[in-house]
Parts: C-alpha cells; sequence; structure tokens
C-alpha cells in the first residue's frame, strides 16, 4: 500500500531508493524542483533549522479548496495527497474542530479483487493497536458500501525530503529525530509487531518537526513459530538476512533499518549502494560501509553496532538506549516506560549481553486479538464506581505500587464484561494477569500525557497531536500478551537458528569477506553479474575497468534501464511466486458437512480394503465393536444431543478420529485419520502416521483386515493401541487448531518421529505412509 | 515441509569440533590462538591431508547432516515436467527416486538426466513433439532413454548412512551424479528408506569447518594438479583443450550436447581474446526450460545468460597460485561448485607489462569440487564419467566390461567390491 500522507503525487527523489537509481550522495537542495507547495515546506524548515524551535505553523492555503466539498462524516474532503493501487489518499478537515486527518480511501472491489482484504484487514488491526506520539494514529475506519475509508493523522513531510533539502544534519539534529524513531520501534517490539520497511519515506514528520512513522502496509505481527517469510522493503535499508531470503525473525530488522537511517541522516548519503543489485546485494551481506571522518565517536559507535551482519549480535533496542549518544538529551516522554508484567520476566534484562533475549522476550508480546467481553452491561458496575473505590482504600501490590483508584475507575469504564470488584481482585492477586498488564497501559498512557507538561516548548507539540486524538484501544490483545511470554524462548532458538537447516543452503560466514582469504585471489567475474550483458552478448558497460572512463552515455542509460528491468522483473516474479504459493496441508480439504466427509472416507477405504477402526478414546453412543459413523441414526434423539454437548470435546474427537490399517506386503500400515475444521465451512481431513508392524501372513490376503476377527493382528495392534491411548492424554490437552498444525508437521516429516505425542515412537520410516495416505487421497479426489 | 528443531548453526554438523576437539586430533584444538602458542607444530600438507582423512574414517555421512533437514523424494511414476516443477518449487535441482510397488530406492533424478532427455528428443523427434511427450513422460522411463543413447542409466550407487564418511567419499567421486543417496533399512517394516543425498559441497563444508588442519594445505591447486588445466597441443583444434569452451553466441543446445556428450558440468565463456566472460553450467538449463518450452535450446548462450535470476550471485574465479586451503576456507564462506582459473595478469620473468596485461582474465584451467574431493580422499580412486562412452561406473566397479548395462542386481555386487576392496586395504574396519 502506498503511504497514506504523502503529501503529493511523484517527484524527484535524489536518495537512491533502490540500487539502480544512480546518484550516491545527497546534495543540499536538490529536491527543490518539486511542486511550490514543498519548497515553501523546504524554505520554511531550513530557515527554522534544527532543533531550535517550531516551524510556524502551515495555513489552511496550502492546498487548492475543491470546486465542490465532498463530505464523508464530519470530514470535508481536500486534495489528494496520493494514488496507491487501491485508491486514494486525500487530506480531509473535520468540519467542527478544524483537524486536519488524511484519508486512506480503499475501494473495496479491488482489494477483493486481488484477495487482498485479509491484508486491509491486517494493516487496520496493526494501527488501531498502536499508540505512540511518534507513530501515525488511525482515529477511525468508516465503511460505506463501496469503499473502506481509514482516517489518519495526517503528516505533511516526509524526513526523506528533509533530508533532501537539508542535506547531512548535526548530530543534534540527527540526534531527536532517531531518538523518537527508536521510541516508536521500541514501542512496536513490545506489541509484537514489525515494520519492516523503514525508510525515510516512511518516516512522515509533522508540522513541528516530528517523527511519525507512518505505512504499515508491509508489516506483519510476528507470530509465534511463523517468520516472517515475505521479503519485502527497499534493497537498501533491507537487512542482510531480509534479502538473502533467510527465515528471519523480526525485530533486528527493524534495527538495521534504522542503523541505515541514522547513517544517511549523519552522512547525507546511503551506507550500502550500487548500481547493481548483486553488487548491492553483496555490500549488504558484507556488511561493507564506509564511516566518514567527521562523525563523533560515540555515533560510529552506535552505527557500528546497529549495522552489524549477524543479527543476533546486532543491538537491540535496549541496548541502543544505553548507548552514550543515544542518552545524550533524551526528552523525558521519551524515558523507558515501566515494566508490565505481561511483558517481562522477572530478573531479566540489565547487562548488553543479556538484552538480545530481553529484547526477543519483549518483541513478542502479543497485540493480535481484542478482548471480546462485551456480553454483559457495564453501566450498573460504574455507577458504584465511587463508593467501591471509598471502601477499597490505599491498595499496594508489590509488583505495581500503590494502586490508583482513578485508573482503576477508568479500567471498569473501558472493560466492559468486567465487574468493579474482579478488576479490584485481579490487581491484587499475586502474579500477572491481564488487568494488571491492562492497568500498567493506562497508567504509562496517562504518564506519557503528564510528562507533556513538564517538557520543554520544543517538544510539548508532540504531545499536542497525541492528545487530540482519539482514546486508545488500549485493551486490545491483552490475551495474547500474556501467551507472548511463554513464546520468547522459542523464538530465540529460532533466531539463532538463521534458517541453517536448509536443505542444501548452508550458512555462509558473514564476517569475512572473500578477498580477505590469504594466498588467494579469489573474484566474483564482473562480466557474470547480471545485466553487464544484453541478450545479444554485447556488454552494457565494458567489462574491462581501464575502460570505464571512455564508456559512453548511452551505454550507461542501457545498463540503468536493464537493472530498471531486472528489479521491475525481480518485483514480478517475487509477486508472482507469493501468489503461487499456496497453503499446505499435507491431507485433504472439504467444505462438505463433517459427517459427509467421514462418510466419503468410511466408502473410499472399503473399496481400497483398507480397515475402519474406531479410537477408543470414544465412549459415545456408538456400539463397541467399531461400528462406523456413518451406521449412526441420521436423527439423534433430543437427550442424545443434549447428552453429545454435555461431554463435546471428547465426542468430536473420537467422531471424527479414526484409526485405519492397511497392507502392503507383509507390511501393515497404521495409520490416523482425523477430521479438524480450518475455518467456517472448511474442515481438513489429517493423516498421521502411527506405525507398522509386521505381518507373517499371505501378503495378498487383504480380507483380513477388512474382518475384525484376525486375533493375531489383533494382539500386536491392541498392545500397540494401549501404548497410543496414554500418549491421547497429551495430546487431547492441546488446542484442536494446534494439533492441526503439529500433525501436519508430522505428517511434513513423514512421521520420522512423534514428537507431539511424544516418548512413545522410535523413528519410522515415512515412506510406506507416504504410499497409503497417497492412494487415499487419490481415491477420495477421483470418487 | 521443513521440520525445525532449534539448532545451531555449528551444531547443525554432526558434532562441534571447536569445543569438543576428538581426541584422535592432536593438532585441533578449542582456540584459534594458532600464532601465539609457538609449541604448535605447522603441519605439512601431507599431514594434514593423512588427518583429515583420519577424521572422515571417524565419522558417518550420517554425522555431515543436521538435526533436522528436508529431503525431497520424487515417486518414479511421476511425469518428468511435473517433477521438474516440484524441483524448482522446492529450489533443489536433484531428488532421490522412489519405486512405491517395491517400495526401494530406484535411482538419482538429477540435471544429466534431464540433459540426457533433451539430447534424446534432439536426436529423435520434433520440438513440439518432444514438448506434447515430456508431458506424459514418467521418471521411470528415463533409463530406457539412456540406454537408447547409450549414456549411464540414473545412478544408483548408494551407502549405509552409518558407513564412514571416507568410504561414502569415494563413492562420490565415483558416482556420476556427484550426489549419493543415504539408504537405510527401516526396522518396522524392513523396507529401504531413503535418509537424504550427500553432496560433495556438504561433505567439502562439514571438512572445511570442523578440520582445521584444512588451514595447512598449503600447495598450489596448480602444484597439486587439482583441476582441469588448458593444455593446448597441436593434434587439437581447441586452444583450451581439454577444456570446452563456448563464446557468447553459442546455442544453448550445442553446449548442452558438450555436457551430455562430455559427461561436464559447466562452460566457460570465453571472449574473441581468450577472456573468460561467464559461465555456463548445467543447472542453467533447468532454470531456462522452467520458462515452458524446449525452443529456448535455440536460443544463444547470451541470451539465456539474460534469463539467470537477478540475484545469480556470480561465477567466482582465482588465480593460478591459489591454494587448497584458500579453497577451504572460500567453502567456509559460501556455497560454490566450481572455480574457473584465470590468468591474474602477473608479469613472468622477461616479460613486458604491456604484454603481462594482455593475458588478464584469460582462460587457464577450471576446478571442481570433485577434484577437490579427489585430491582429499586419494588420486587412486576414477572419477565417475557420465558420457557418452564413458565406462558406467557401476559396470567398472563389478569389474565387468560391458557397455552400458547395469542391472539392478549388480549394484549390490558393486558395493560389496568396494567394501571388500576397502576393507582388504585396512581402510575401515569391517
Amino acid at each position: 500500500m502506498p503511504d497514506a500522507t504523502r503529501p503529493a503525487p511523484p517527484r524527484p527523489r535524489p536518495i537512491p531508493v533502490h540500487p539502480t537509481r544512480p546518484p550516491p550522495s545527497l546534495p543540499a537542495g536538490q529536491g527543490q524542483g518539486s511542486s511550490s507547495h514543498h519548497e515553501q515546506q523546504g524554505q520554511g524548515r531550513s530557515a527554522n533549522g534544527g532543533t531550535s524551535g517550531p516551524p510556524p505553523r502551515r495555513g489552511s492555503g496550502d492546498h487548492r479548496p475543491p470546486a465542490k466539498t465532498i463530505r464523508i462524516g464530519q470530514y470535508e474532503l481536500g486534495a489528494t495527497l496520493g494514488v496507491g493501487s487501491f485508491g486514494k489518499v486525500k487530506l480531509a478537515t473535520h468540519s467542527m474542530t478544524g483537524h486536519k486527518v488524511a484519508m486512506k480511501i480503499i475501494n473495496r472491489r479491488k482489494i477483493q479483487h486481488m484477495d487482498m482484504t485479509s491484508r486491509v484487514k491486517r494493516e487496520i488491526q496493526y494501527l488501531k493497536v498502536l499508540r505512540h506520539p511518534h507513530i501515525i494514529k488511525l482515529y477511525e475506519v468508516i465503511t460505506t458500501s463501496t469503499d473502506i475509508i481509514m482516517v489518519i493523522e495526517y503528516a505533511g513531510q516526509e524526513l526523506f525530503e528533509y533530508i533532501v533539502n537539508k542535506g547531512r544534519m548535526e548530530e543534534g539534529e540527527a540526534r531527536r529525530f532517531f531518538q523518537q524513531i527508536i521510541c516508536a520501534i521500541e514501542y512496536c517490539h513490545r506489541h509484537k509487531i514489525v515494520h519492516r520497511d523503514l525508510k525515510p519515506e516512511n518516516l512522515l514528520l509533522d508540522d513541528y518537526l516530528n517523527v511519525k512513522i507512518g505505512d504499515f502496509g508491509l508489516s506483519n505481527i510476528m507470530t509465534d513459530g511463523d517468520f516472517l517469510k515475505t521479503s519485502c522493503g527497499s534493497p537498501n535499508y533491507a537487512a542482510p538476512e531480509v534479502i538473502s531470503g533467510k527465515l528471519y525473525a523480526g525485530p533486528e530488522i527493524d534495527i538495521w533499518s534504522c542503523g541505515v537511517i541514522l547513517y544517511v541522516m549523519l552522512c547525507g548519503r546511503l551506507p550500502f549502494d550500487d548500481e547493481y543489485i548483486p553488487k548491492l546485494f553483496q555490500k549488504i551481506n558484507g556488511g561493507i560501509y564506509h564511516l566518514p571522518s567527521h562523525l563523533s565517536e560515540d555515533a560510529r559507535a552506535l552505527l557500528k553496532s546497529m549495522l552489524v551482519v549477524d543479527p543476533v549480535k546486532r543491538i537491540t533496542t535496549a541496548g541502543i538506549r544505553q548507548s552514550a549518544w543515544f542518552q545524550r538529551d533524551l526528552p523525558q516522554y521519551l524515558q523507558p516506560l515501566p515494566q508490565t508484567p505481561g511483558l517481562e520476566r522477572p530478573g531479566q534484562g540489565g547487562g548488553q549481553g543479556e538484552d538480545a533475549s530481553g529484547l526477543l522476550g519483549q518483541g513478542v508480546s502479543g497485540v493480535a486479538s481484542t478482548v471480546d467481553g462485551a456480553t454483559s452491561a457495564p453501566d450498573d458496575q460504574v455507577s458504584k464506581a465511587d463508593a467501591d473505590t471509598q471502601n477499597q482504600g490505599l491498595v499496594y501490590v508489590p509488583d505495581l505500587g500503590v494502586v490508583e483508584p482513578r485508573i482503576v475507575d477508568e479500567l471498569c469504564e473501558k472493560m466492559a464484561g468486567f465487574d468493579r470488584n474482579s478488576i479490584w481482585e485481579a490487581l491484587k492477586r499475586e502474579g500477572d494477569n491481564q488487568i494488571k498488564v491492562a492497568y500498567q497501559l493506562v497508567r504509562d498512557h496517562k504518564r506519557m500525557l503528564q510528562d507533556t507538561t513538564d517538557m520543554r516548548h520544543d517538544n510539548e507539540h508532540v504531545m499536542e497531536s497525541f492528545l487530540a486524538s482519539s482514546p486508545p484501544p488500549w485493551n486490545a490483545g491483552l490475551e495474547s500478551l500474556q501467551q507472548g511470554v511463554n513464546r520468547s524462548t522459542s523464538i530465540k532458538n529460532r533466531a539463532t537458528n538463521k534458517g541453517s537447516n536448509e536443505d542444501e543452503s548452508w550458512d555462509e560466514e558473514e564476517d569475512m569477506e572473500m578477498e580477505d582469504i590469504p594466498d588467494s585471489n579469489f573474484q566474483i567475474l564482473d562480466s557474470s553479474l547480471h545485466g553487464k550483458f544484453d541478450e545479444n552478448g554485447e556488454p552494457f558497460p565494458p567489462y574491462d575497468v581501464p575502460h570505464l572512463q571512455s564508456q559512453s552515455l548511452t551505454s550507461q542509460e542501457d545498463a540503468v534501464r536493464a537493472a530498471h528491468q531486472a528489479v521491475a522483473a525481480q518485483r514480478i516474479s517475487g509477486r508472482a511466486t507469493k501468489s503461487s504459493k499456496g497453503k499446505w496441508h499435507f491431507g485433504i480439504r472439504s467444505r462438505s458437512p463433517p459427517i459427509e466427509v467421514m462418510h466419503e472416507i468410511y466408502n473410499t477405504l472399503q473399496v481400497l480394503g483398507m480397515q475402519w477402526k474406531r479410537k477408543q478414546c470414544f465412549d459415545g453412543p456408538w456400539d463397541q465393536d467399531g461400528r462406523p459413523i456413518r451406521e449412526t441414526p441420521p436423527g439423534m434423539t433430543r437427550e442424545q444431543r443434549q447428552k453429545e454437548k454435555t461431554n463435546e470435546e471428547k465426542q468430536n474427537q473420537s467422531l471424527f478420529f479414526v484409526e485405519t490399517r492397511c497392507k502392503i506386503d507383509n507390511v501393515v500400515i497404521r495409520m490416523d485419520l482425523q477430521l479438524y475444521r480450518v475455518d467456517g465451512s472448511n474442515y481438513l481431513v489429517d493423516f498421521r502416521n502411527v506405525g507398522y508392524y509386521r505381518s507373517n501372513n499371505d501378503p495378498d490376503d487383504y480380507s483380513l483386515y477388512r474382518r475384525s476377527s484376525n486375533a493375531t493382528d489383533y494382539t500386536v495392534a491392541e498392545s500397540l493401541e494401549s501404548r497410543r491411548s496414554s500418549a491421547e492424554g497429551i495430546g487431547a490437552a492441546t488446542s484442536p487448531v494446534r494439533r492441526e498444525i503439529n500433525s501436519n508437521m508430522n505428517a511434513g516429516v513423514g512421521g520420522v518421529s512423534e514428537t507431539i505425542e511424544g516418548k512413545i515412537k522410535e523413528v519410522c520410516s515415512p515412506f510406506l505412509f507416504l504410499e497409503v495416505a497417497c492412494r487415499l487421497i487419490v481415491e477420495l479426489a477421483s470418487a | 515441509m521443513p521440520a525445525r528443531r532449534p539448532s545451531h548453526t555449528m551444531q547443525t554438523f554432526g558434532f562441534n569440533h571447536p569445543t569438543a576437539p576428538p581426541s584422535h586430533l592432536p593438532v585441533a584444538s578449542t582456540s584459534t590462538s594458532e600464532s601465539t602458542t609457538p609449541k604448535r607444530k605447522k603441519l605439512t600438507h601431507a599431514e594434514a591431508l593423512e588427518q583429515i582423512r583420519t577424521f572422515l574414517r571417524s565419522q558417518s555421512s550420517y554425522d555431515v547432516f543436521p538435526v533436522s533437514f528436508r529431503l525431497i523424494v520424487l515417486d518414479h511414476h511421476l511425469v518428468v515436467k511435473k517433477a521438474l516443477n516440484t524441483m524448482l518449487q522446492n529450489g533443489v535441482v536433484s531428488a532421490p527416486l522412489w519405486d512405491s510397488e517395491k517400495s526401494q530406492f530406484a535411482g538419482m533424478f538429477t540435471v544429466s538426466d534431464l540433459i540426457h532427455l533433451i539430447q534424446y528428443y534432439y536426436h529423435t523427434t520434433t520440438y513440439e513433439d518432444a514438448a506434447a511427450d515430456v508431458d506424459h513422460f514418467r521418471l521411470q522411463s528415463i533409463r530406457d532413454i539412456e540406454k537408447a543413447i547409450r549414456v549411464p542409466p540414473p545412478p544408483l550407487l548408494s551407502v549405509h548412512p552409518m558407513r564412514p564418511l571416507f568410504e561414502a567419499c569415494k563413492l562420490l567421486i565415483q558416482t556420476h551424479a556427484r550426489r549419493l543417496p543415504l539408504i537405510d533399512t527401516d526396522d518396522q517394516t524392513g523396507k529401504e528408506v531413503v535418509l537424504s543425498v550427500l553432496t560433495q559441497y556438504r561433505v567439502l563444508k562439514f571438512m572445511a569447518v570442523n578440520c582445521r588442519e584444512t588451514i595447512h594445505l598449503d600447495q598450489t591447486l596448480r602444484s597439486l594438479n587439482i583441476g582441469t588445466y588448458c593444455n593446448p597441443s597441436p593434434e587439437h583444434d581447441n586452444p583450451y583443450y581439454p577444456i570446452a569452451t563456448a563464446t557468447m553466441q553459442t546455442a544453448v543446445f550445442d553446449v548442452v550436447h558438450m555436457f551430455s556428450e562430455l559427461g561436464i558440468s559447466a562452460v566457460p565463456i570465453v571472449d574473441a581474446n581468450g577472456k573468460v566472460i561467464n559461465l555456463y553450467e548445467t543447472v542453467d538449463v533447468i532454470t531456462l526450460l522452467k520458462l515452458g518450452t524446449y525452443q529456448a535450446l535455440d536460443l544463444t548462450i547470451a541470451q539465456a545468460l539474460a534469463r539467470r535470476p537477478v540475484d545469480f550471485e556470480g561465477v567466482l574465479t582465482c588465480g593460478p597460485e591459489s591454494s587448497l586451503a584458500s579453497v577451504f576456507a572460500l567453502i567456509r564462506m559460501r556455497r560454490i561448485h566450481r572455480l574457473v582459473v584465470i590468468d591474474d595478469g602477473r608479469p613472468k620473468e622477461g616479460e613486458s607489462e604491456q604484454d603481462a596485461k594482455q593475458r588478464k582474465g584469460r582462460l587457464l584451467g577450471l576446478i571442481s569440487l570433485s577434484d577437490v574431493l579427489r585430491h582429499v580422499i586419494g588420486s587412486d580412486v576414477e572419477i565417475g564419467g557420465g558420457g557418452v562412452g564413458a565406462v558406467p561406473v557401476e559396470t567398472l566397479l563389478a569389474g565387468g566390461t560391458a557397455q552400458g548395462k547395469a542391472p539392478r542386481a549388480d549394484r549390490a555386487a558393486a558395493q560389496a567390491a568396494i567394501r571388500r576392496d576397502a576393507e582388504l586395504r585396512g581402510e575401515f574396519p569391517s
């Protein structure tokens, strides 16, 4: 999604956003060839310069008033700020307060067409969740029959333009921007959100030169177990692990980008730049950049620690906070917030060494879902609020300090579904709980607002826009905050893993360059890199270095064009592969009613001569000798239904969970079939390898397994069965969704071992299992 | 479908050399303080080599693999086109085949099979027919084709995962597939199981990471005669003999023909002055065919190279005086398959600087991982050829002379022969 609040249509951009843009440096004032609107801004800014004071508030005359005012709700639509692939971004003014906002108008048909609904939903979800003075806020979402309109905070300028106009900054000025950026990023990471596309174009400036991070269109909530697989962002700002397509876990890629941004602010040019993508990638992967001599020692140290190729060794936001360069002149409102119980493990943080785990611990705290407790009316509780507060008196809770009744009032008001007493009880209870987290969030929020009064004139305006915003949906995602804690460890492990277990893609050493190897002169053959030769085998630029000066202008242009095409091709191909990669399940998906699916499976098993056997955990209304599901009377009595409901969990499991056996040669393959609900009306039949045993019977006698009377088979089978049912208890504890993933993974490994069920099975071959599963799938699909 | 278990980069290897040096390696130490500990004797090239071999005998093939990895196995009933798509989707260039009727391993499907297929169709049919045929052509039939054009059948060599790595390395050099499947028998079913595929790069990387001795391999590639070097003679009109080369204007098909006929996997692309400008490899054929049509084979090399992925990392070159140690250092660092040796333009005795500069960038030789592996293992092992007329490896191993026929039954005999052979020489305990 294009940027929401970009103030104007295309204009020349001297900082190469991607490697094909030639100028490597940023002469000041280059951006002034743009519209008069921007010139005005630029001049205004440079006159004011730096951190000294706020520039004059821009008049409303900046934008041509439209001939006829169009209104959406309370907003009068103004000039178009930008056009994206899904719709326009327009400036709008609130008719009553005169507040300027940006409206991102998304055409519903277009997003449906491109199957983007989930992406837009995601973006909206992110923005709703984020409340920070330096993050673009979403005020409200207006839905019409044709459009989804996001009303978002308006920030008139990009940090990008600012740098273009000003050239490189003094360290003090850069520090101010950097502090704001880091604090906003830290906030995002605490809420499990990684921006993933940080670059000066996404960093907007409000009228008081405060940074507002926008464009969360590409970010992705860091979900446990799911690496961020989509490669996105501008190559120049992208971390090595991003461009080399490794699986990456999140927060550290934003740190890299911030490092690049800091470099750009301080040096006025990109740290990694090259006309040719492969070269650029090489530079990024090798971490090859030059630190100019004008930088202070502290700044150099900070840059060096941020632009570390190995994501595990890279500094974290906590580490940055401790750096000398960052701490200088840090405004009070950006001081670290007190830790919330749901976000931190006790005894953590502190030393630099622990920071990596500390940040990840924070990073995975969740925000994904809103508390959906609006089942009972909260109003009657609110009326009691004052009296109750009086009764409670002063309450001290070890991890919260003295509880402020004022905040409890607010909690009562906002947390529909919780009464006052239960909130108090939760606050007093030992250990973490969501109410405590909510309490701290509200307290942090309040504290942030209070701090505005102590701030310098300059910073006052930071808060002005913040205060003007609608109240934050602060209670969003409390449940996942809790879960986040448990996840942190696994993420850490995965992060250090760096995808090294990918087949045939061993990790490459990143801290040494090929050219550094002694007694050799390994080189990459320059002429073999992309864009060096055209289709006729004619070199674009001559590959012989001495002739480079005599290179004609046309060939240079050709090269640039070729590189452009290459980038475009890459983008296109990237998109194509993304869309073609479906979600993989091992098993069969179906939209039919579950009972029909099971019936179909039953029939198919019969056709294939496979045995149908109920799982033993089941004690429902079915008879004990394993009569199949289809034999059940379709019209169950009311009592039966009632009974079924009471024992629902167990029954559902057994109803759609059967074992099948089949024989290949002299080997009997045992396989579990289980039906899961994926979503809405989609069901997934999952296959699980239970194991094999060898039978001495005549290998051709398949009928044996249709009859359930063969004694020898069953002695073996029953003993396996009993071992298995003990494992069942473990499995049943996990949620259905979780199990689906788990068993899918099991199937994926081909049942190398049933790690989830644990401790029971030794390694067994996946091949026969896969063969049987495939037969079943093929038969089911053709039936 | 990858499965993941937490593991650190270093731990993906069978054992963690830096922290737990095995007792049989006196030189390997926990620290990197090579220069500060004067007592440590610097090994000669030969000593280092011997220690590496000892190490390889102490490890099994299984140790090379990480805790968790992905394996793509194809059913040999699969249609070639689908098989190719699957391989492309999963980013692999070869896959073991599986015979689901007999529940056993059915050979490797590699780029060379594809190249043979192209070769066959070129000689027997039109592109249109070929394309139509390929839609229905099954992997298991490739063997018939390969018999028809008299090239070795899909390599059937394999090794048990728990056999010493040294043994696997020997087989790895001998098989023309440049990769060796690890095959075990499953206890529960009594059937074969394909565990993974050992590649040359994997083994060499394992050595590079785990054997500190590799830094003592200080002799130059040239002096060790590792690789193939230009040695023009009046009998051959190829100025780079025995290296096959092509120009930017050569048709892809002609290069594919070289691959097939000579049993090679890469052809340097040179300009009129003999300077190397690129390298066309067998894997590039896959990229080309990904685009769908076999007409792509009529393209020139220049056109074909332009279709390489944009993020192609480039062809690696080295100078003639590079040491073996430096190659291992490079292997530690990045994934390589071959190196083009080019003239570094350093003036020789009595040569003017101008003349020397003229030579710079010219093709001198080609080094493949097989060459490196063969040197490490010992040069007494024949490299398995893949070309027309080459003696099929398995016939070679079984001591037979019949060409092109290596029935499956012979495989066991061949393996047994190798084992006997090795045991007789006392290379590993039986």
